[in-house]
């Protein structure tokens, strides 16, 4: 062990004889040659392997041109100060090194941007479901806290079962709600943004006549109850997000009454689990988790430090973690009792060495699923014993959907060009039964297979690659068989960075895009109904257009 | 104070042209050496550079903060902020893949023969093993001293230690590697 070696490096000294330059050791004091030899293997271990002249440039470009929209925006503001920055990019087009680092930036925003949307768009839909999704698992419960009582389904399904649509769009931190016969906004509730404002992602849920939310305000985040008729706050509760030691880790799950959210001190190891009274707000429990893993750079493995909330049924809150180092990384399941926060039960579970997805998970006919890795997993929701595995051709990006016992992941597979970029090579839709793991049918693609929705029987998947070298679209599939019910590109053309995420109304599926549109598209046969525009993101934004959710 | 490789590749670096603002001052001096931090970080060197980007772009929202600092502050809180962005990256992107040690290519003399060459993937290979085996924290630190170039005292800023547990972990860390060799 290092207790017993002898000092030759010394804290006092370790500076200089770090910074020795070859040919000049001597001056670094108590440094032989095999000190020498580590401190140089260490050097040219930790050298840059590549020439980053490009990527550099590409950067500053991107800089450059960031610069160039502020100050568009800037200069009508007097007094502003304006930053000298070499706008290089316009002035150099026609250099062919240029035109390359062009290229690679404009995928770097398009990056920036899928994740950015992947992160948080993910339309939440659920359709009627949002009371299925609410109150998932919740057999023989009445209403609860004055919410709607939720029709009654024998397993969560994504089944509409009101006939006007509500459709609530995030744009700019500011939710509208729509009217999707008309097409007009029927209100709209801004949020300021904090400093270094990052979006978190927001899911919207409606249950019963409140829409939930993360949001934002100028002292942080918030996580916010509005009510659909107007838009009035309802109750905000704020959230530590990259305001102190503790972070909120993914989304907030609301089911049963209560919205859970999972906080992190991932640098103390610990997190803290928590439940707000969906009606009011107040907290009806908070409970603290050690040894939730401890977050350090130098291991991959540990940045997930954290319990992440992965499904909620009426009576239990299950979270994952994902700690250690090396091979003994280890993946434990926690189940958490719904009512007091108190842990009922965790355990090891094996994802293969990978860590549990964030997209969220899901309780179906008794049984947890979720994705890790190239893998879709079911536990035992009583007891966590594993029940059955199935392997995916790539990851899961989205949520997933269910219909019925029947799971539906949509799943991408990445592929790097020489020149770095990555694409989507091919994914694919899976129906898995929740039940025993089953695969039912799969559907493939040359492109990644985003947002999937089960709905009736039809399951709707959008179907991208993000650098537009292929056409986007919107396919529909037979819900029990994957036989392809048709297939549309998406109506307003390819949207540069953007996978379509589709949200289903009872008669009308929306698209959102980037240039301010929702597309509207039959149910039935894809066909276009037309588009509605909403505010579009403000200029140079990477926001986008989100819509939180669809109520039909 | 750096390896040759590590000087000739920055001299190769792009350079923002004729720009006197701190911004392009700070991408001179700091991106290659955040970029190459940056890399063995994430899944991609895309997303290095979008992570690049994003560092710069609290650099020029904070210029005149920058202005009023000397070097070694400028270069402890870019790498605070470098860090905070990227154990957000790793939280919040659900992929937490890393680019593994085993995949980082070591800078080797074109000229080495090949008994040199294999010689020297085998010290590497042990420098490797080795490096897994210490703590996670002593892991960082010697990235950050080695990647990012910076000095102790710059490193307990951004770690937010103290600067005698920085050079005890670095120096412990260090001395546990020779002990390695020397066996």
């Amino acid at each position: 062990m290092a207790d017993h070696q002898s000092e030759h490096f010394m804290p006092d000294k370790i500076d200089a004889q770090i910074d020795a330059s070859p040919g000049q050791e001597h001056t670094a004091p108590h440094l032989d040659s095999l000190d020498l030899q580590v401190i140089h293997m260490l050097q040219r271990h930790y050298a840059p392997v590549d020439d980053y002249s490009q990527p550099l440039e590409r950067v500053w470009n991107r800089l450059a041109q960031h610069h160039a929209s502020l100050r568009l925006s800037q200069d009508e503001e007097a007094g502003h100060k304006v930053l000298q920055l070499n706008s290089a990019a316009q002035a150099q087009a026609s250099n062919p090194m240029n035109q390359v680092a062009r290229n690679s930036r404009s995928y770097s925003t398009l990056s920036s941007r899928l994740r950015l949307v992947a992160a948080l768009v993910c339309i939440a839909l659920l359709i009627g479901s949002t009371f299925a999704v609410y109150h998932f698992t919740r057999p023989g419960q009445g209403s609860d806290g004055g919410h709607a009582t939720p029709p009654h389904h024998p397993t969560p399904t994504n089944q509409p079962t009101v006939a006007t649509d509500q459709l609530y769009v995030v744009v700019n931190y500011t939710i509208y709600r729509y009217d999707a016969t008309t097409h007009r906004p029927l209100w709209s509730f801004s949020m300021a943004i904090p400093n270094h404002a990052e979006n978190i992602g927001p899911r919207g849920q409606v249950a019963g006549d409140v829409l939930y939310t993360l949001g934002t305000d100028s002292d942080g985040y918030y996580s916010y109850a509005l009510n659909t008729s107007n838009g009035s706050l309802r109750w905000r509760f704020k959230v530590h997000y990259q305001s102190s030691d503790l972070n909120l880790l993914g989304n907030q799950i609301v089911s049963n009454g209560r919205v859970y959210l999972s906080e992190v001190s991932a640098f103390d190891g610990y997190s803290v689990v928590m439940a707000l009274d969906a009606s009011k707000g107040t907290r009806l429990w908070q409970h603290r988790y050690d040894g939730t893993g401890i977050m350090n750079l130098a291991h991959p493995v540990d940045d997930s430090a954290g319990i992440y909330l992965q499904a909620a049924s009426s009576t239990t809150l299950y979270g994952t973690t994902f700690t250690g180092t090396g091979n003994t990384v280890t993946t434990t399941l926690y189940a958490i009792n719904a009512s007091d926060g108190s842990l009922l039960w965790k355990k090891k579970v094996s994802t293969n060495g990978s860590m549990p997805d964030e997209i969220g998970g899901l309780v179906m006919d008794g049984v947890l699923c979720f994705s890790a890795g190239l893998h879709l997993y079911g536990f035992d929701a009583a007891t966590g014993e594993a029940k059955w595995s199935v392997p995916l051709d790539g990851e899961a990006y989205d949520r997933f959907s269910a219909l019925q016992g029947v799971v539906y992941v949509a799943t991408v597979h990445e592929q790097v060009r020489s020149d770095y970029s990555v694409y989507e090579s091919s994914g694919s839709l899976y129906a898995v039964r929740a039940q025993d793991g089953k695969q039912l049918w799969r559907y493939h693609a040359q492109e990644g297979v985003f947002s999937p929705l089960a709905q009736n029987n039809t399951v709707f998947v959008s179907v991208s690659r993000q650098d537009g070298t292929t056409p986007q679209g919107i396919v529909a599939l037979d819900v029990t068989s994957g036989v392809l019910q048709w297939t549309r590109p998406e109506p307003a053309g390819p949207v540069a960075g953007i996978a379509p995420q589709v949200a289903a109304g009872k008669n009308y599926l929306y698209v959102n895009n980037s240039d301010g549109q929702i597309q509207v598209l039959q149910v039935s046969d894809g066909k276009s109904a037309g588009a509605f525009p909403v505010p579009a993101p403000a200029n140079g934004a990477l926001d986008v257009v989100t819509v939180l959710t669809v109520i039909p | 104070m750096h390896s040759p490789q590590w000087d000739r590749k920055a001299q190769k670096a792009y350079h923002p042209a004729e720009d006197d603002s701190v911004t392009a001052e700070c991408y001179r001096l700091y991106a290659p050496k955040l970029f190459a931090y940056l890399c063995v970080r994430v899944q991609s060197a895309i997303d290095a550079e979008d992570m690049l980007f994003e560092v710069f772009l609290v650099v020029l929202e904070h210029e005149q903060r920058l202005e009023g600092m000397h070097r070694d502050e400028q270069r402890a809180w870019l790498w605070t902020i470098a860090r905070n962005k990227l154990i957000d990256y790793h939280r919040r992107s659900g992929r937490r893949r890393m680019i593994p040690l085993e995949s980082l290519a070591e800078m080797i003399d074109d000229e080495a023969t090949p008994d040199e060459v294999a010689l020297l993937h085998e010290e590497y290979r042990h420098l490797r093993a080795h490096l897994k085996q210490l703590p996670a924290l002593q892991q960082e630190v010697l990235e950050l001293r080695f990647t990012g170039g910076l000095p102790c005292a710059e490193i307990a800023i951004v770690l937010h230690k103290q600067e005698g547990a920085i050079r005890t972990m670095i120096s412990r860390a260090l001395n546990t590697l020779r002990s390695r060799f020397d066996q």
